[in-house]
Formats: C-alpha cells, structure tokens, sequence
C-alpha cells in the first residue's frame, strides 16, 4: 500500500474535504447569530422611535433642548423606555456639533448591540434644529 | 484483494461518512436559520399590524360616538390625527366591557380584516398607584382619616406628585401629598359626622406632566355597613362627553355627579332623566390628566349615601383574545407602544397571534 501514491493521494483528498467542509460549517455560524440578533434591534428601534414621537409632542422635547435641561430629558427617557434599556441620547446643532455638555445616558452600552435612531426636532418658539441621536442596547 | 482496492475502499468509506456527516451538519447549523426567516417576516408583519391599530382611525372614522354604526374598519387612532399614536378617547372607552356602548372582540375583529391575526389590546397608566387605610382618628365633628399611598412601575418606586379628593354624597375635600423616591406617601382627608355611607379617596399621580396614574378607595364613613361594590346601584357608560346612567333600582337615583381631574373638578348637570336611566354632560377639560366621574346618591332603605364611579377614558382596558391562558397554543408577538389619550401618556401592549 505504500508503495502506491494513488491510494495516499486519495486519502490526503479525504483530509482535504473535511476541512473544507467543516470550515465552511464554522463560517454559517456568525451569519446565524446575525439573523437571531435582527428582530431584537428591529423591536428597539421601534421602541426608541415611539419614545421619542411621544416626547416630541406639543414641541416639548425641542423646548428642554432649548433650555439646555439634560436633567429632565433623563428623568423623561427613563420613565418613557421600558425597564432593562440602557440609552444614550446626544443632541447635535445645524452644524453637527454636539451641544449637550453632560452625557445623557443611562447604562453602559460597550460590548452590546446598539441601535441607533436619528430623529429631527425644531424648538418652535425660535425655530432652532437640532438632529437628535438617540442609542439603544438590551441590558443582557 | 490489491492495496489500490483498500486504499480505495477506504477513501471511498471516509468519503461517504464525510458527506453524511457534513448532510447533518449543515442542516443542523442552517434549520435555525431556515425556521427564522418566515418568522423574522411574521414578527415584522405582526408589528406593523399593531402600529396600523394605533395609527389608523378606522372606519366610520368617528366610530367612537357613532354607536349605533357598523364598524367597517378598526383603528383606535383620532380621526385627523395630527400626532402617531394620538388615541381618540371615546374608541378606547368603548373597548371596556363595563361601558354599557362596548364594542365586542367579534366586531373588532371582523373590522379588522386579517382573518387569521387574533389580538389583544391593553391600556393602561405607566405606573401603579396602591392606597390603604392607615387609620382614622373620630373629632365631635369630623373623622380624619389617613391613608399611606405607594407608587411603583413595575414593582420599582417611583416619587409623584399627588392630588388627593374625599368624597361622601355632595361633599369634597382635596389634599395634595407626595411619594417620596421611595414610592411612600400619606395623606390625610377630614369628612363630617353630618355625612354617613361609602365614601371614596381619590388618588391622582403625577410623575412628569402628561404622565399619570390614579386610584380610587372607596371606604366606609360614620357607617357599620362595608362600602357599596361597584355597580351595585348604577352602571356608569361615559362616551361623547357624556355620562350615561343606569340605575339598579329605580328608587336609587343619582343626586350628584362630579368629574375630577389632577386640577379640577366639576359638578355636571343632569340633562335627561327616567325611571331608569340617567344622562350628564361631562365637560371638556383641557387638563393633561384622565377623568374620574363619580356619582353619589342616597340609599332610599338605609338612608346612607352611596357612591359609584368610573374613569373616563375608560381605563385600564384589557380587550381581546387571552394568548397567555392555560390552554392556548397559539403563539403570539408582542409590542409595547407609548400612546396618548387627551394629551396624557399611556402604555399601550399589542398581543398579534396566529398560527
């Protein structure tokens, strides 16, 4: 048997397809995860739309921007979101900087999935824009 | 048999167990997938079915105080609605199975048009509101009674404003309190010996204007007897702006109705009245707060007064069909929605099941 290199060459094929095959398992792997993780960001972003649809109500969100009270958008945010959310909410001027001096946020959003919800807000009292981005994560 | 043929037959068995082997492995790592993909469209579906109830505002678009028309299309949203999620307060009371103008799931349901799509609709405040009676302390006039007030959202304290009113036949006393980060509070109300029969507190919270909740405690005054069970002496139906009441006997009548809100309240007048039923306007106030109508009366054999009373919109609201009972199967997506109702916050779950 070894002095024949056909029956060598054949089991070295062998060897040559696991691999291959077990990698190509190893690969489908991340995709599935991928998937499983796609309905959790779709319901937070549902979530963190509604919230901020609420807030913006009769311009009050816009107002509190305008007045610079991080505080109160905090407590807001924590009430309105549902337990187990942690936020991080970041407001930027026509220029895209951000204007809010103290983060507002609630939990620690390293190493989780965030969903991110960009949301436009005019103060109507003096018409200034603000774009307004709000994170999501699970508190997993 | 020659080397070729073992090397052979040996390739050939390892090539055929790799093949079954990477057939199972591949099917167990993709079936999740597989099974997911039809699922992920059904949650999505099942989501925007629930965003259309809240958004759209059915069919007649007034069906709310339309009651006596066939409803074509079901949404609970304002008609011309100028905000998502602005809920018309008159489709959500009638989805209450005490208001006499209720709207049944089988209706519902029809209007909706997704014949295999079964919901369930809860509404109610974003927090809890829990009053017991602490004690009372009896002066030559008046009994002072005190009660200790805890609020919470989800088993967790949250600090409120309150605004506390007693209530005995035609006489109201308010108090304004707190709950402390901690979710206590007390509250004390004072009543005339004068006065005897059921009375109530009622508890309106305040966590942020326009985010609410309220209790009502009905509890005996200057009486041996237990206060009166809701609906003993009449069923309230409030819808359109005004309080329908039928009374239980006709020798108990309703002498006054009052409607409070978190800042005011109001005596309403009586616009038409028979042996049985009894109809008050409610006023349109502008207070970012729900509504408790409370009517009060005399018990024409004991001579105590009575008192029954509901809240407008008629809330908590928990209407449909039940997914979570011991013996349904069906499976069912959930959705968590901020809504509005006359200006005040509510949280609003959609169940859409299937399958």
């Amino acid at each position: 048997m070894l002095g024949d290199k056909r029956g060598q060459i054949r089991v070295l094929e062998v060897f040559f397809a696991v691999l291959v095959v077990f990698s190509a398992l190893l690969l489908t792997r991340p995709i599935y995860v991928a998937f499983d993780d796609y309905g959790d960001r779709d319901a937070l972003y549902s979530i963190g739309l509604n919230v901020l649809v609420q807030l913006d109500q009769e311009g009050e969100l816009g107002q509190l921007i305008n007045q610079r009270n991080w505080t109160e958008i905090s407590s807001k945010l924590s009430i309105l979101l549902p337990l187990g959310v942690s936020y991080n909410f970041t407001v930027y001027d026509e220029e895209s900087r951000i204007i809010n001096s103290s983060p507002v946020s609630s939990g620690n959003l390293n190493g989780k999935s965030v969903v991110s919800i960009q949301y436009l807000i005019v103060d109507r009292r003096d018409f200034s824009f603000y774009t307004v981005r709000l994170q999501l994560a699970w508190m997993k | 048999m020659s080397t070729v043929s073992i090397d052979t037959l040996l390739a050939s068995f390892v090539m055929v167990c790799l093949v079954l082997s990477s057939m199972i492995g591949v099917f167990t790592a993709v079936q999740p997938l597989i099974k997911y993909q039809p699922s992920s469209y059904e949650t999505a579906m099942n989501r925007i079915l629930a965003e259309y109830i809240l958004i759209e505002a059915g069919s007649p678009a007034n069906w709310g105080i339309e009651t006596n028309r066939t409803l074509a299309s079901f949404g609970l949203a304002e008609e011309n609605a100028t905000v998502p999620f602005d809920l018309d307060i008159d489709k959500v009371t009638r989805l209450n199975e005490r208001n006499r103008y209720n709207l049944s799931f089988l209706e519902a349901f029809t209007a909706f048009g997704a014949k295999d799509k079964p919901f369930r609709i809860t509404i109610k405040p974003l927090f809890n509101v829990t009053v017991t009676l602490a004690s009372q302390i009896e002066k030559p006039s008046e009994i002072t009674y005190r009660f200790n007030i805890s609020t919470d959202r989800l088993k967790m304290p949250v600090s409120t404003r309150l605004q506390c009113y007693g209530v005995i036949g035609n006489y109201v006393t308010t108090n304004s309190s707190t709950t402390s980060t901690l979710g206590d509070g007390t509250t004390e109300i004072s009543l005339p010996k004068s006065l005897n029969g059921t009375a109530l507190l009622l508890v309106f919270a305040e966590m942020k204007p326009r985010i609410l909740s309220y209790a009502v405690y009905p509890f005996t005054h200057n009486s041996e007897s237990s206060p009166n069970q809701v609906g003993t002496y009449a069923t309230l139906s409030p819808i359109n702006y005004t309080l329908r009441v039928d009374l239980a006997s006709s020798s108990d009548r309703v002498l006054n109705a009052k409607s409070f809100t978190y800042n005011y309240w109001f005596n309403l007048s009586e616009v038409e009245g028979t042996s049985t039923v009894q109809r008050f306007l409610i006023p349109r106030i502008l207070d970012e707060s729900p509504m408790i109508i409370v009517c009060t009366g005399l018990n024409s054999s004991s001579l105590e007064y009575f008192a029954e009373w509901v809240s407008y919109p008629q809330i908590p609201v928990d209407f449909g069909v039940n997914f979570t009972g011991r013996y349904n199967l069906a499976d069912a997506f959930s959705s968590r929605f901020l809504v509005t109702i006359n200006s005040a916050i509510y949280e609003c779950e959609i169940l859409v099941g299937g399958t």
